[in-house]
């Protein structure tokens, strides 16, 4: 009589512990990349406002030789508007001037007479930042008159915005792009997921699937150049604006010949189970580039 | 305490090729280490040719001023994007290249083929970047295609000494031995791993300056390719803080030798690796941006970070104080040239905090230059020291390394008098660039002064003649280090004691026999102070794993 029992299973052995070098220097590279667009950005934010700042030096050197009649009215307009937040600032620029608030035909002439009295402005030398608040509260400091009625002309005055005329930024493309990049995403973790728990079939298609979505976002981005007309070497805004996003493509596709590698790989018995330590860190760095993608996408696009 | 038993087996561990096709394909990081430090080398004898070259032009008017003409402003940029970009820095990586996976008992450095192809793109574009300027390219130049064909290859390097970042840094963090905390981690191989860092976060700033310097520059100069302004954007690579990152490594070979001089471990190792830290920290400086903001240098953290900038070097030398007062220090022959050239680094440190102290008005004149050259040249003298100190370890030899001592002291000597002549006519009000308005240049007679700084030029001129002297003197005992590759020489001929000495000299490819694991920051001090006990020979069936 042969006894019969059943051996336990034993646990499976621990794996060693396997140096991360896929992960931390794709964390490594990841974070350089945010250094980059944190440059690239604060660059363009820089610009940006010095650019309408220089929109509002212009307009004071517009005002001060000869362009105050034109805009006057608008001036006072814009200006008694915008006093009406500043009730203590707008009845101090009254006063300044001599006026009664509400009186545009007595404001140009008060303004035309400060002009006379006290001179063209010189130009400004240095990048003011515009504040209508500030330039109220300055009226006390004895600021000249045509100053004060330039930096309030500037509110209106055409060319104070960022882009040039005739230049959009279309919302919907950008935003679709950025639909699209969230779609990705999933694919993404799906494609790590599926490699470690070793489903082959689903991997390959997770990973196709994030290259396809990644490839429908170079188009995306494309087609919204076109549909820009920003010109470089015409108008210096593109250089920020396509410096911006092309570098952002151009990270968009390593982290797609990143993909490619891992596709390749997988395709090859490999990137499974523990061994998806390379497919994982491809994912984290699309991650980090989705995540750039919708930095760029409020400051560049929502925010122009 | 150690456990480590890592002599490796030659029949299982062949040498590697010499030949050109070797190295070419090679992908091990002692080959790729060894190309980085010759070439790098070559280029800072080059950078300091070009600092005597452009520095004849201040010469008295009777003989040279103004010979270089419109190449002035670009030669000046040119030697110093040479002697940090082409020499310096990469002089750094080489060494780190080699050293940093032996230190941390690593059998290869990590994502080797990028490490080897983060030389060749290097090296292309060094190549690139002095083509550039041999076309009248460069900052200020007056060619298009060669300020374009600059900007690309300068963005070619700055990338390919990123990724040669990426590969320090990933190997010290992941590839340790079994044991080695990041506080155990030797003082050289932690330094490459803040250097390396520190690279990483300003690097990826000058590619992003660059990249847009480029985009307009090519498409008509409308905001950032203007030459003129081309050099002020990327400027603050060249001065504090982010000059000292240059000067990181520098401070963990110190740290490296004094043990070894003392025959003891660091008293507060772990405090020594915190100074360098924070020294490193200190370094960061892409925030500066002068291109965007005019006055940056007015800023109260541009002004208060130089002095923060001391602590950390009061820190380590108080390190090295009290394990010298524990140990009487030995004669170290590496150790005179890391002396010299921390000297000259703490020089620049200190003309930093002069530089942001504002009724002296040194900001723009000659003093930055020296501020500049006594941190870079600095280094590039400790640096021969570590040369030397791992001559062992590099070239198999040590037949050479009094010759390299003698080149650390004359490229000293040549930076010491470099440094001195321009920080004076700094004090003199010699302005820093040759930036003028007319098509003569800059006049030197235009000054007060104008005689003496003549003179303190013409000493400039033969500092910077005698320091590229150091440079060849480096090169004839690295040729002679070289020639004796096959000589017989001890594992650990200065009774060091960190992982990378633990193995032949040189180490073979796979660089140890068995995985090493340790169990203090000083694994072979320890046992030859016979401190390991019976845990030694438990460890030693767990490292039979083979490499």
């Amino acid at each position: 009589m042969v006894a019969s029992f059943t051996v336990p299973a034993l646990p499976p052995a621990p794996e060693p512990a396997r140096p991360r070098v896929h992960t931390v220097g794709t964390a490594l590279v990841a974070a350089a990349c945010c250094l980059l667009f944190a440059a690239l950005l604060g660059t363009y934010t820089s610009e940006r406002n010095a650019h309408i700042a220089n929109a509002t030096v212009e307009a004071q050197a517009a005002t001060c030789n000869g362009y105050l009649e034109a805009t006057a009215s608008t001036v006072y307009t814009v200006s008694a508007a915008e006093a009406d937040r500043f009730p203590s600032a707008r009845q101090s620029l009254a006063d300044r001037l001599g006026v009664v608030p509400g009186d545009g035909a007595g404001c140009l002439a008060a303004v035309e007479a400060a002009v006379i009295a006290e001179g063209p402005c010189d130009p400004a030398t240095d990048r003011p930042t515009y504040d209508a608040e500030r330039s109220y509260n300055l009226v006390d400091a004895e600021i000249p008159a045509c100053t004060i009625a330039a930096d309030l002309a500037a509110v209106d005055l055409p060319g104070s915005g960022w882009l040039p005329a005739g230049v959009t930024l279309p919302l919907t493309p950008g935003g679709m792009a950025a639909f699209t990049l969230v779609l990705s995403l999933g694919t993404a973790v799906w494609a790590a997921w599926a490699a470690r728990n070793r489903i082959n079939s689903q991997t390959y298609g997770a990973l196709g699937l994030t290259m396809l979505l990644g490839i429908a976002y170079v188009n995306q981005i494309i087609s919204l150049y076109r549909q820009m007309g920003l010109v470089i070497g015409e108008q210096y805004q593109a250089v920020l604006i396509y410096g911006v996003t092309g570098a952002h493509l151009m990270m968009t596709v390593a982290g797609l010949i990143y993909f490619a590698f891992m596709t390749l790989r997988a395709l090859g018995g490999q990137m499974t189970g523990r061994d998806s330590e390379a497919l994982n860190a491809a994912a984290m760095f699309w991650f980090v580039t989705v995540g750039i993608y919708f930095v760029i996408w409020i400051t560049v696009f929502v925010l122009k | 305490m150690t456990t480590t038993q890592t002599t490796p087996k030659d029949d299982i561990l062949p040498a590697g090729g010499d030949t050109f096709a070797d190295l070419l394909g090679s992908a091990d990081h002692k080959a790729i280490g060894r190309l980085w430090i010759v070439a790098s080398l070559i280029f800072t004898f080059v950078a300091l040719v070009l600092s005597a070259v452009v520095g004849a032009e201040r010469l008295p008017e009777s003989t040279l001023e103004g010979f270089l003409g419109d190449n002035s402003v670009p030669l000046w940029a040119l030697g110093r994007i040479t002697l940090l970009f082409l020499g310096v820095v990469p002089l750094a990586i080489g060494l780190g290249t080699y050293v940093a996976p032996l230190q941390v008992g690593a059998s290869t450095i990590a994502f080797p083929r990028a490490a080897a192809a983060s030389f060749w793109v290097w090296l292309v574009s060094a190549g690139l970047v002095i083509s550039a300027f041999s076309i009248e390219g460069g900052p200020g130049g007056t060619s298009e295609t060669g300020i374009n064909l600059w900007l690309t290859a300068h963005i070619g390097l700055a990338l390919s000494l990123g990724m040669a970042a990426v590969c320090i840094v990933t190997t010290v963090l992941t590839l340790r031995v079994p044991g080695m905390t990041l506080l155990r981690t030797p003082a050289f191989a932690f330094s490459m791993l803040i250097f390396g860092s520190m690279l990483l976060l300003t690097l990826p700033v000058l590619v992003a300056n660059l990249g847009l310097i480029w985009l307009d520059h090519s498409q008509g100069a409308l905001l950032f390719g203007e030459p003129a302004s081309q050099y002020v954007q990327i400027s603050w690579v060249f001065s504090q803080p982010s000059l000292y990152v240059a000067a990181i490594p520098a401070l963990g070979i110190v740290a490296e030798l004094v043990p070894v001089a003392t025959r003891g471990a660091q008293k507060g190792h772990g405090v020594v690796l915190g100074a360098i830290g924070a020294f490193g920290g200190l370094s960061f400086g892409a925030w500066l941006q002068p291109g965007l903001n005019g006055t940056a240098t007015e800023r109260l953290l541009y002004i208060v970070l130089p002095f923060l900038t001391v602590v950390p070097l009061l820190v380590m030398f108080g390190g090295f104080a009290v394990s010298a007062k524990a140990n009487r220090p030995r004669g170290f022959a590496p150790m005179v040239g890391a002396t010299l050239g921390l000297l000259l680094i703490e020089a620049g440190v200190i003309f930093g905090m002069l530089s942001v102290i504002d009724p002296l008005e040194l900001q723009g004149t000659t003093f930055a230059t020296a501020q500049m050259n006594a941190v870079l040249i600095g280094t590039a003298v400790v640096l021969l020291a570590g040369l030397q100190y791992w001559s062992p370890k590099i070239f198999g030899n040590v037949g050479g390394t009094a010759l390299l001592n003698t080149a650390a002291a004359i490229t000293f000597l040549g930076g010491l008098v470099l440094v001195a002549a321009d920080a004076i006519s700094g004090f003199l009000d010699q302005p820093d660039t040759y930036l003028a308005d007319d098509a003569d240049g800059f006049l030197l007679s235009s000054l007060d002064n104008a005689s003496t700084i003549e003179t303190l030029n013409l000493v400039a001129l033969v500092g910077s003649a005698i320091a590229a002297l150091g440079l060849l003197v480096a090169f004839g005992a690295m040729t002679k280090l070289a020639g004796r590759r096959k000589t017989q020489v001890d594992d650990n001929p200065w009774d060091a004691h960190t992982l990378e000495w633990a193995t032949t000299s040189p180490p073979p490819i796979g660089n140890f026999a068995s995985i090493p694991e340790v169990a203090s920051a000083t694994p072979l001090l320890s046992e030859s102070d016979g401190e390991s006990d019976n845990a030694d020979s438990e460890s030693a069936d767990a490292q039979a794993v083979s490499v």
